[in-house]
């Protein structure tokens, strides 16, 4: 049995004329770490911001562990954190100083600052003014501050932006093991290897509608374009084909030229998700 | 798509409303307020000025009172008509000026009937009584300010003119009684008449309670929001009500503060004065309420910290307006802080009593218009 943390059913969201997010159909379960994808303008924060109470959905109805959102929006905070894309500390005070405020907020000991400082390798910088600090230790501050309190669910738009290689790295460990230990994380990005190496599911939003939702694996075996370029030599000329596998017609074809055909090479086209993102939406993302 | 879920959706059924308020969360919240503030030297160094300002004021004593009051004229007004009385409208006093007229032509009177005088001018009520035959005059003289030397003028013309008429048979009965209890017509204030030192400790008090309540409070607020550190609050478990009192509550704390100091400073013995403090009290949550609203409806803290200027300015130029055009007035009926200036400075002139303190139900009601504004937007739109 799987339990659901996040669902959402026909969620609509108008700015006037503009539809942000229309029908959308979701559910997160337990501990799963889920993507949230889409171009620019897809509806994606939108969404997030009617998750955590920010936003009043025009229509449709959205659960989140339980509570009903915006209605029992005071009891579904302390429940989820949320590490927005922009950040938002105290810049006079100090990182550790901006963890207290909220641990204190939390009703959670002291000592998890300095612990969460040390997760995120932010512990030397702890006593300095956070104006001083780079745009990746605001960012892994931001984190630190929202993952402090154990949170059951995780929101995050564009976690590991800003950071470098080796925080990245840093973070994406951290979320894998957030779900290991159950809490649900649900994040939105643009960076296609970071949804392949940890997300468990994704979903692909297309101007505010629901393209697709599966694991990243499955969503490559389904969309892929399975095509061989075959080049053969015949009456001393170099023949180039290029073979569509998804008939036995064309896998016939392909076995023909390698067993009668002098093949030069074979190889397929090798598709990632990059390029699944982009078929769905049908366009580039920027 | 989705696998088949079997959804077990649980929550707890205890009700949180967002207007309940815990005292840690909001010990925290204050804490955080204070915090800030002492990020922010250039907010102390104002208040230190403001009370450096209010310290050279009260010691270079700027405008002092030349001697006495003197009343600027007198109105007798009688119930019956007698011989003494005639004499008297024959032979007025000029300088200041004797009028003598019947009850009847009096048209100013407050709600209970009573006679209304305009500041300067005392009242002369002459009452006949007969008893045994006797007739009693009897003449209770209504002065103004603290000290019934204010009469002597009318009482040396008086005597010398009525002397011929006083026989066994008429009994000239003379009381000299303060004008307390009769409410302030607040509006009748000339201007020209305050600028003394009161005039001064009320305008600094109300720049104290405008910088730290309103333009201090805006500044705070605007760059909540616009940082997004609002919004984080929010999300955390605080409160929307929570966050808001906290800031109610520290920037009322700053202004008492600051208050305490000017009139300490400059009319000590107006501390111990309860419209005076309640005035304050009233006119800081006004000037949060209005801040909240600024801060609330403009998207940055620049824009917030103009509209706040905006505001003090656009209400200076209508209290000055109001004095020159009376359509004006009106509007001016409307501000609170038109009865805030009156009333502290009447509050710090000399001891004023509740009953005297007219306005200050107007102005409660004004300053709750204020607060439910500036709750519905704070909720509505401030975090968001």
């Amino acid at each position: 049995m799987t339990q659901t943390t996040i669902e959402i059913q026909d969620l609509v969201v108008r700015f006037g004329r503009f539809t942000a997010v229309d029908g959308l159909n979701l559910t997160v379960r337990e501990g799963e770490l889920f993507g949230f994808l889409g171009p620019n303008g897809a509806g994606k924060t939108t969404t997030i911001k009617v998750l955590i109470g920010c936003q009043r959905p025009t229509s449709g109805r959205v659960r989140v562990a339980g509570y009903e959102i915006p209605a029992e929006f005071e009891r579904v905070k302390s429940v989820f954190g949320y590490v927005p894309d922009t950040e938002n500390h105290i810049e006079e005070f100090t990182g550790r100083e901006n963890l207290e405020l909220y641990a204190r907020l939390y009703e959670i000991p002291l000592a998890a600052v300095t612990d969460v400082l040390r997760k995120l390798e932010l512990l030397d910088a702890a006593d300095v003014l956070v104006r001083a600090y780079s745009k990746g230790m605001r960012r892994k501050l931001l984190i630190a501050r929202e993952i402090m309190h154990t949170p059951r669910i995780l929101y995050l738009d564009e976690p590991t932006a800003n950071l470098d290689v080796h925080s990245t790295a840093l973070v994406r460990q951290l979320l894998r093991e957030l779900g290991e230990q159950g809490v649900t994380v649900f994040l939105t990005t643009h960076d296609m290897e970071e949804v392949e190496q940890i997300c468990d599911r994704v979903a692909i939003l297309s101007r505010g509608k629901l393209v697709d939702c599966d694991t990243p694996t499955n969503f490559v075996t389904r969309h892929v374009q399975r095509v061989v370029d075959a080049q053969f030599e015949r009456d001393g000329e170099v023949v180039r084909e290029s073979l569509q596998l998804d008939t036995d017609e064309q896998r016939e074809r392909l076995a023909h030229i390698i067993r009668h055909e002098r093949c030069v090479t074979v190889h397929s086209q090798e598709f990632n998700f990059h390029d699944v993102f982009l078929k769905l939406t049908g366009q580039a993302y920027t | 798509m989705d696998p088949p879920i079997q959804l077990v959706l649980t929550a707890p059924n205890e009700a949180i409303s967002p207007m309940m308020v815990r005292l840690p969360m909001l010990q925290v919240l204050i804490g955080r307020e204070l915090k800030r503030l002492q990020k922010n030297p250039s907010a102390l160094l104002m208040l230190g000025l403001l009370s450096a300002i209010a310290l050279l004021m009260a010691t270079s004593k700027p405008v002092q009172e030349a001697g006495p009051p003197k009343a600027k004229g007198f109105w007798i007004y009688y119930d019956k008509e007698t011989p003494w009385l005639a004499h008297l409208k024959e032979h007025p006093l000029n300088d200041p000026p004797v009028h003598v007229l019947s009850q009847d032509q009096i048209q100013n009177v407050d709600a209970r009937g009573r006679p209304v005088f305009a500041p300067g001018h005392c009242g002369i009520a002459v009452k006949h009584q007969v008893k045994d035959g006797q007739e009693t005059a009897v003449i209770v003289a209504q002065f103004f300010g603290k000290s019934p030397d204010i009469l002597y003028p009318f009482w040396n013309w008086f005597w010398p003119e009525v002397a011929k008429f006083q026989t066994p048979e008429l009994n000239i009965l003379p009381f000299n009684v303060p004008m307390a209890g009769r409410a302030l017509s607040l509006e009748e204030t000339p201007l020209s008449e305050l600028v003394k030192t009161e005039l001064v400790g009320t305008l600094l008090l109300l720049i104290v309670m405008f910088f730290t309540c309103c333009h201090l409070q805006v500044s705070f607020t605007s760059q909540d929001r616009e940082r997004g550190t609002l919004t984080a609050l929010v999300l955390s478990p605080a409160r929307l009500s929570e966050i808001m009192l906290s800031k109610y509550i520290f920037h009322l704390t700053l202004s008492l503060l600051g208050c305490v100091a000017v009139i300490a400073i400059m009319q000590p013995a107006s501390l111990l004065s309860p419209v005076l403090w309640i005035v304050v009290v009233l006119t800081s949550i006004g000037l949060m309420s209005v801040g909240t609203c600024i801060a609330t409806l403009t998207k940055t803290q620049a824009a917030a910290a103009l509209l706040a200027l905006c505001y003090m300015l656009a209400g200076s130029l209508l209290f000055y307006l109001s004095t020159k055009f009376s359509g004006f007035m009106l509007i001016r009926r409307a501000a609170f802080e038109n009865y805030s200036f009156l009333l502290l400075y009447h509050a710090l002139k000399g001891p004023l009593s509740l009953g005297q303190a007219s306005g200050l139900v107007t102005m409660s009601g004004l300053v709750a218009v204020w607060i439910g504004l500036a709750r519905t937007t704070f909720y509505r739109y401030g975090w968001r």
